[in-house]
């Protein structure tokens, strides 16, 4: 699931950038939003966005995502 | 017959301009990404034939030289090869060590070939293994705009790409066309006119008009 992801490490848990995504997602925000906190590319957040979801650590919902309380338990 | 099959199986298949370029998702320097990641930006999709290989390292130089002037007209690079996401990162790590130069931008590792095949880099009489030189412009709506095709001995030309991005930029936003060798600042074509009417019509429009069908006007921008 983690192979060769930018957000998330082999061992599952969120990379250093996939855990700034999760900052900036603490409230729900669009892909957008994210990528303009962080001055990221659009490109990188989709794509870190997607691979945070797939692992549990984000919902979307009406287009804009949010942490879930696996990605809170990442962060602590 | 088998003649017939080992060419069916060389053959090249090429997206087409003006059409939707072929969605993929690939491991990438970067992480994975699709091609609709990169939706509402211009997408500059480029094939180099090896990592650490001379004119392909020159070719990397250059791109990350023009990579900020292609991020002032919203516009992403990409790059692909034949060769694993290890060999890529360490060549990149090589050319920023040797040559004191950071790549900003992802690049794919296509080793099952799936992308060059989608999009046709791999030229059979050049290389079976290798990509040529491929330059693909996608626009923000996911469109190839743009093919530019170089074989393996011969170095792309960066002033080139971003002419035609500003070409088609230009085009985009003033629904004119460019001439030849054109430059930012340079007149723009006129459309021809496409009915006898329209074309009587356009010797009065007050553009410098050679005829009525080569006409150029200067842009105000």
């Amino acid at each position: 699931m983690s192979d060769k992801m930018a957000c998330i490490s082999p061992d599952g848990k969120p990379t250093a950038l996939g855990e700034k995504i999760l900052e900036a997602a603490k409230d729900p925000r669009t892909p957008e939003e994210i990528a303009s906190t962080l001055k990221l590319p659009l490109f990188r957040v989709r794509s870190g966005l997607r691979d945070l979801v797939e692992a549990g650590y984000l919902k979307e919902e009406h287009g804009k995502y949010m942490i879930t309380e696996k990605g809170l338990k990442a962060l602590e | 017959m088998n003649m017939e099959r080992e060419q069916e199986s060389e053959s090249v298949r090429l997206p087409r301009l003006g059409e939707k370029a072929p969605e993929f998702e690939a491991v990438t320097t970067q992480g994975k990404l699709k091609l609709s990641d990169f939706k509402g930006s211009w997408l500059i999709l480029f094939s180099h034939p090896a990592d650490f290989t001379p004119v392909c390292t020159t070719e990397f130089i250059g791109f990350a030289e023009i990579f900020d002037e292609l991020q002032s007209r919203n516009v992403q690079l990409m790059g692909l090869s034949i060769d694993s996401v290890y060999s890529h990162i360490s060549w990149v790590r090589n050319i920023e060590e040797k040559f004191g130069v950071k790549i900003p931008f992802p690049v794919i590792a296509d080793l099952n070939k799936e992308v060059a095949s989608l999009y046709g880099m791999v030229m059979p009489g050049e290389s079976k293994t290798e990509t040529s030189r491929c330059v693909f412009v996608i626009d923000p709506d996911g469109i190839l705009r743009a093919m530019i095709y170089y074989p393996l001995t011969t170095g792309r030309n960066m002033d080139e790409i971003l002419r035609i991005i500003d070409a088609l930029q230009t085009t985009d936003k003033h629904h004119v066309a460019t001439p030849a060798n054109w430059r930012p600042g340079e007149p723009v074509i006129v459309p021809t006119p496409p009915t006898q009417e329209a074309a009587e019509e356009r010797l009065k429009q007050g553009f410098d008009c050679k005829d009525w069908y080569f006409c150029k006007k200067k842009l105000d921008e």
